[in-house]
């Protein structure tokens, strides 16, 4: 599990956007995976477990925010891109923006970028993760790779602008 | 030849195509620069992405995370794991219960005994720097040196190994950027030598994971290093997705050599002050 440890951190990190929000999550998703160990299928893979335990609570806690009307935490994101952008090294921007547009994609095609993009799952072990057909998986995902690449090389100045906004397409 | 959807040129762009099919789109993206493009929305997010999320992580894993999974003293944390009987007072040990259950190779590559083989013979597994540009070619002998047919560190990079916990990080300069290590853990092998496993990234934004063992000489020698990145851009536009395989065989190396958990903080530290060598 300690192997894993930087991948679900680092797969958090990709869900909530945000360095704390993403070590709380992870924190919470160790604890019960520790309290649940015997819950998990021997023979299965310990990261899958581990990242769907995260998803779970990623979930949970997506939900609840709604109910209660949370906003996101902004100044953290603007903080985030700031990092970044304090270098002069263009690709560093861009990786910002790449961040941004991770942010505002709907909750089911960030999973499938953290899982496939972040953490170079399979699209067959991912699709387990989340629970959906392969399918799906895929239509998702390259929706989501197209809407990131078309924000990037806007930003960059780059070709033109087609196609649906970021966040406006459903999987 | 038919259109070929955005999910295949995805898909291709992943490493998720085999066989025929692979063959037909590679050979479709070599004859047409409309495909390249498209495939190239596929390699670039790919690409974009490993490397933003991973920029924001250069830094240690919060000790409380490790504490949680490792415990303060080294195991303590998973000694409430049910099902595994502690044999003859060892400690109950991580790699020994992943190591009981995970399925034991089984993914078409290596077996585990030639794994286990390669530190042994020194037998290399791979030294992966990018396809050589002269410059990180040259500072490549810097970092290793090559020493009875065994890979060994030099430089900054056996530094960084001797002198750093784990989880922290360490980056130095060469002309082209910057090198980062990161010491993941350390272990105790089964014929009881020391080891670390490490993350290392280079300018062009390449990541790299392997093992680092010590020898009673005082190197690092490096059984196994390979590419973490999904995948390598190779002349002529063509993509070979290596679809992260490295790091599950660089864990596959590691499970089959260590012996007992990996270490806590404190033992690290012991280590550490007693120049690595193994205590008896």
């Amino acid at each position: 599990m300690v192997r894993i440890l930087p991948r679900v951190q680092r797969f958090a990190y990709a869900l909530t956007g945000n360095l704390d929000q993403g070590d709380d999550l992870a924190q919470e998703a160790c604890a019960r995976a520790l309290a649940r160990i015997n819950q998990w299928q021997p023979g299965t893979r310990l990261d899958s477990w581990m990242f769907r335990i995260t998803h779970n609570i990623w979930l949970d806690r997506l939900r609840a925010s709604k109910v209660r009307g949370e906003v996101v935490d902004i100044a953290a994101m603007h903080n985030l891109s700031g990092v970044d952008g304090r270098d002069v090294m263009e690709h560093r921007q861009t990786l910002a923006t790449v961040m941004e547009g991770v942010e505002k994609l709907p909750p089911e095609q960030k999973v499938l970028i953290a899982l496939v993009c972040i953490e170079g799952l399979s699209y067959k072990d991912t699709a387990k993760i989340v629970d959906v057909p392969i399918g799906t998986v895929m239509s998702r995902l390259a929706r989501a790779r197209k809407a990131l690449h078309q924000l990037v090389n806007r930003e960059s100045g780059g070709g033109p602008i087609a196609g649906s906004p970021i966040a406006g397409s459903k999987g | 030849m038919g259109n070929i959807s955005d999910e295949t040129l995805m898909a291709y762009a992943d490493g998720e195509l085999t066989g025929d099919e692979r063959e037909r789109i590679a050979q479709a993206i070599a004859k047409d620069a409309t495909i390249r493009s498209r495939l190239n929305v596929f390699t670039q997010t790919r690409e974009q992405l490993a490397r933003a999320y991973d920029e924001p992580m250069q830094q240690p894993i919060p000790s409380h995370l490790m504490d949680l999974v490792v415990g303060k003293t080294g195991s303590a944390g998973l000694q409430s794991i049910p099902e595994v009987q502690p044999r003859r007072g060892r400690k109950v040990s991580i790699a020994d219960f992943l190591q009981r259950w995970l399925p034991s190779g089984g993914s078409g590559f290596a077996t585990a005994a030639a794994l286990g083989l390669a530190l042994m013979t020194g037998g290399v597994l791979g030294w992966q720097f990018r396809p050589p540009e002269p410059p990180a070619a040259s500072h490549a002998l810097q970092f290793v040196s090559l020493l009875d047919g065994r890979l060994v560190a030099r430089g900054q990079f056996s530094n960084a190994l001797t002198q750093l916990a784990s989880g922290q990080q360490r980056s130095w300069s060469i002309a082209s950027g910057k090198i980062a290590l990161k010491p993941i853990f350390t272990f105790r092998t089964n014929s009881n030598r020391i080891c670390r496993q490490y993350e290392l990234s280079i300018p062009a934004g390449g990541r790299f994971s392997g093992v680092a063992c010590r020898s009673s000489d005082g190197d690092w020698q490096i059984p196994v290093h390979v590419a973490l990145s999904s995948e390598q851009q190779q002349p002529g536009n063509k993509a070979v997705p290596a679809a992260g395989a490295g790091g599950s065989l660089v864990d596959k190396l590691v499970d089959q050599l260590i012996d007992g958990d990996v270490l806590g903080a404190a033992d690290e530290t012991a280590l550490m002050k007693h120049g690595w060598k193994p205590l008896p």
